[in-house]
């Protein structure tokens, strides 16, 4: 119940903002859209991350506090990246220096207390091009809906699970974190009324809040390696090329290959999970 | 008339010349050596004085340096459960320095260090849950510390200001601290310590996780002992 109480309101806050910008979408043309979708995501996620925490110092001492600001960066770069008219390298390199950038700014405790620093670049170019990888499956499998929901079903399904791995690492707070980001994806579901798909627009915003999250749990909670690696891995089974595109058959099969990997990673993150049932 | 104790019960101090054999026993002393011996005995008088006379100037300055003993200090705290009673924990491993100038506290300073990781609140599981994200963030701030920047008061209470660094943000807090005793330990070395109590919020430290079924207001025990350097 007091869970309930804790993450409930948050994910409310964040499924609304979400909802709301999303349904003044329904209004616009392609180009509006395509502008507030990521915006819309982005400022949940903001709005609802602010609920938890409340007023934090800027720059955040807690560096997973660097989420929300990472989530704005990703929207702005979601909803801008076409009017650029940039070579797909050329965005992708942009994508990847803010990745790098992000991942330099959540993982500085390890540069401070652990890392030197050829391994902490290390660690940060590794990361950054998995979350760039992650960015361009997200892109393709926006590019090729089977309907209106899929993509948004797979990127909650995705947030749900990090959510439950997240509890399952031992720390509550980076769960309800994960909560926010699949209630800003839920609020995008109102767009369906009028079958309008969350566009590729969505991806490097998500990526780099999903990446975020998987490596905070990673590096400072309890959250195995292989739970993160699978979770990330989960919407590549979804571009299962020898499906019919377009139909509900081609969702439940999507659907069903992503689930895999998702309860492998939750079994993995409940076997290595520290109780805390104190 | 004078009574003369047999040589090996006579005092070795009882004439000069004993103390000059002390310097160096177990021969006896020929012109020549009583020379070098005078001469070393001058040398010793003056090293001895020396000392003495850098003491003083240390007395002087009134400024003592005392190394934290971590096994005999202690880092306690309480906070409220569900608002129905208070449970403990504490810190091991304290470390740090405290320069106490007896002649002007004002020059005195605190400096102490305490690892995240050494949490004890005898519940394996609850200290495992304080080191995560939703509390002390341990991997992310694996040290608390605590640096004076003002000392104040005389006799045995003194005020001390400085700035708490936990949770990776820095608060200044205020506490008095009541010294205690200066004794020996048992290798002879000095020590001195003494106490204080204080409350913080663990809301201004950002750590705003549970506010409701766990109070916000920490009690912190800090009872220090040093050993003099």
């Amino acid at each position: 119940m007091f869970l309930l109480q804790q993450i409930l309101p948050a994910a409310i806050v964040a499924m609304m903002v979400a909802a709301g910008i999303s349904f003044l979408a329904l209004w616009c043309g392609e180009r509006g859209r395509r502008v507030l979708l990521p915006l819309a995501v982005g400022l949940g996620y903001l709005s609802g991350h602010l609920f938890i925490t409340g007023r934090f110092g800027f720059p955040p001492a807690d560096t997973t506090n660097w989420l929300p600001c990472f989530a704005l960066a990703g929207a702005a770069l979601g909803a801008f990246f076409p009017s650029l008219r940039l070579p797909a390298w050329a965005r992708l390199f942009l994508f990847a220096m803010l990745a790098a950038g992000a991942l330099r700014l959540l993982l500085k405790p390890k540069f401070q207390y652990g890392w030197s620093l050829g391994q902490g670049w290390t660690w940060v170019v590794s990361l950054a091009f998995g979350i760039v990888l992650l960015a361009i499956v997200l892109d393709a499998l926006a590019r090729r809906p089977a309907t209106a929901v899929a993509l948004p079903f797979y990127l909650l399904l995705v947030s749900a699970a990090t959510f439950g791995v997240l509890m399952l690492s031992g720390s509550m707070l980076l769960g309800q974190f994960a909560t926010v980001l699949a209630a800003a994806i839920f609020g995008t579901i109102v767009l369906t009324l009028r079958r309008i798909s969350v566009g590729p627009a969505i991806a490097p915003l998500f990526s780099l809040l999903l990446g975020g999250l998987l490596i905070s749990g990673y590096f400072f909670a309890e959250l195995p390696a292989m739970s993160a690696a699978l979770l990330a891995f989960a919407p590549a089974l979804a571009l299962f090329p020898s499906l019919p595109p377009g139909t509900f058959r081609a969702f439940l099969i999507r659907t069903a290959l992503m689930s895999l990997p998702i309860i492998a990673a939750l079994a993995l993150a409940f076997r290595a999970s520290p109780p805390l049932d104190y | 008339m004078k009574l003369a104790l047999p040589r090996s019960l006579a005092s070795p101090y009882s004439n000069p010349r004993s103390i000059r054999t002390r310097v160096n026993p177990g021969f006896r002393l020929s012109p020549q050596n009583e020379i070098e011996t005078n001469t070393h005995y001058m040398k010793s008088t003056k090293l001895i004085l020396a000392a003495i006379a850098c003491s003083l100037a240390l007395t002087a300055s009134g400024a003592d340096t005392y190394k934290i003993d971590p096994v005999h200090s202690s880092v306690v705290f309480s906070i409220k459960h569900l608002g129905v009673t208070d449970f403990y924990g504490d810190f091991k491993d304290i470390s740090g320095t405290v320069t106490f100038d007896t002649a002007d506290p004002s020059k005195s300073s605190v400096e102490l260090a305490i690892p995240v990781e050494a949490i004890d609140t005898r519940n394996e599981k609850r200290d495992q849950h304080l080191k995560s994200p939703d509390f002390f963030n341990a991997k992310q701030f694996p040290t608390i510390t605590f640096k004076s920047s003002k000392i104040e008061g005389t006799g045995d209470t003194y005020k001390i200001t400085g700035d708490l660094t936990l949770h990776g943000v820095t608060k200044p807090v205020t506490a008095e601290f009541k010294k205690g005793a200066e004794n020996k330990g048992q290798k002879g070395e000095t020590r001195s310590g003494g106490e204080t109590r204080f409350t913080i919020k663990r809301s201004d430290f950002d750590m705003k996780f549970m506010t409701g079924p766990l109070g916000d207001d920490v009690n912190i025990v800090l009872s220090l002992e040093g050993i003099k350097q």
